[in-house]
């Protein structure tokens, strides 16, 4: 009998209301969910353990978004990277798109939003 | 983020597409046109072929470097619901034109309810009177009544400033994010503004605190923002002056101490009075 793969999700935005409101969310759905608001720390993270779905903000301290995701995709480019971002511009969208993220989405936006992007990445990954 | 622009067949409605596509070409947002009409029974097509055009050439703004979205076509419209029509395209991000008949406000509120959108985005005439659809005051009630935060567009202007007015602590996260998004998109400055009365700064303590965490958080996000005080009694005069320099933003919440100073009609009056844009948020 197959059984269905739980995908893992790391979530990185230095604003904690974010992951907050994702996290609960995308765990009654069923994904294991490990949240960030240091840059650094999911850098960490993302060395010791390879993600399914990895949702980064762009603007942050330290290492920024775009640094984060080009090591993501280094690292795991099998790995489906979503960018969310508060201070959005046709450049930025541009550039994540060169470096292979998934999908773009800008602040604010509806958990539904979110989740429908998410469940797009993860019947690509399922796909494979 | 979803973007619900509201147009009829003016020529302000259609002076906001350069606004419009610099929005969602920046955000990716997903975007829907709307236009309301009287006739109940099948879409107009003279309003299908202004919506059509509008598209077009919001198209051609959006998708100059990157294909956002693809083209609706008229022939896509189906009916979804009684005297409404639609139809969706599926590009890298959703393009919806959307019809609906009647009640012009009720329509506007409607569809901005069923798509859970963000922000509302209309053009009107310029001066006091904001005519929308040949109808006085639309703008001002819907900037009232949405749920949503909204853009009232009087004048396309390149906005060097977005001018905040704070005189409460409920400032929502997506409001927040809102301001964000377009001081990227106008690279403006933003002036938290506070208000003072007659017994200093209205909502006191609490207020200046939120300021000065507004601030802070600005500031660590390398976002060029500044205090400023305002008198009550001049505030009127204060907003037609922002307003010829950028953008006024408004925090419109049921905690507002200025909702309650003009109870009857805050929204209502900062936008008649504004010359260009103004912002309502919640």
């Amino acid at each position: 009998m197959n059984e269905k793969r739980t995908l893992s999700i790391l979530i990185l935005d230095d604003e904690p209301i974010v992951s907050k409101r994702l996290k609960p969310s995308l765990e009654k759905r069923g994904y294991v969910v490990e949240t960030f608001t240091e840059s650094l720390e999911a850098l960490k993270r993302i060395k010791e353990r390879n993600f399914d779905i990895v949702i980064t903000d762009l603007k942050m301290e330290g290492v920024d978004g775009m640094e984060f995701l080009t090591e993501v995709k280094k690292r795991s480019p099998e790995t489906e990277v979503i960018v969310i971002t508060g201070f959005a511009t046709m450049e930025t969208a541009k550039e994540s798109f060169k470096k292979g993220v998934f999908d773009f989405l800008s602040k604010p936006f509806k958990l539904g939003e979110i989740t429908e992007i998410i469940e797009k990445a993860e019947e690509k990954i399922l796909s494979r | 983020m979803r973007i619900l622009t509201a147009m009829d067949r003016h020529s302000y409605s259609r002076n906001i597409i350069p606004d419009v596509s610099r929005l969602a070409a920046n955000t990716w947002a997903d975007l829907t046109l709307l236009g309301v009409q009287q006739n109940k029974s099948e879409p107009d097509p003279q309003l299908v072929e202004t919506m059509l055009a509008y598209q077009d050439e919001l198209l051609s703004h959006v998708n100059r470097e990157e294909t956002i979205y693809a083209p609706v076509s008229g022939t896509d419209l189906k009916e979804c619901g009684k005297g409404c029509w639609q139809a969706t395209s599926r590009g890298r991000k959703r393009l919806t034109i959307c019809l609906r008949s009647g009640d012009a406000l009720k329509s506007i509120l409607a569809q901005a309810e069923e798509e859970e959108s963000d922000l509302i985005v209309l053009g009107c005439t310029r001066g006091f009177d904001c005519e929308w659809e040949n109808e006085l005051g639309l703008p001002q009630r819907v900037a009232k009544e949405a749920g949503c935060s909204v853009l009232v567009i009087k004048e396309q202007k390149k906005a060097n400033q977005i001018s905040s007015f704070l005189d409460q602590t409920n400032v929502s996260q997506q409001s927040l994010e809102l301001i964000n998004q377009l001081v990227t998109l106008h690279d403006a400055g933003l002036k938290i503004v506070g208000l003072k009365g007659q017994k200093g700064l209205i909502g006191k303590e609490d207020v200046e605190k939120k300021m000065m965490e507004l601030l802070k958080y600005y500031n660590e996000r390398k976002i060029s923002a500044w205090i400023k005080m305002v008198d009550m009694e001049n505030l009127e005069d204060y907003v037609v002056s922002a307003t010829r320099e950028g953008i006024v933003a408004l925090w419109v919440g049921k905690k507002s101490l200025l909702s309650k100073i003009f109870s009857r009609d805050l929204v209502g009056k900062l936008v008649s009075r504004s010359q260009s844009s103004i912002l309502i948020l919640r």
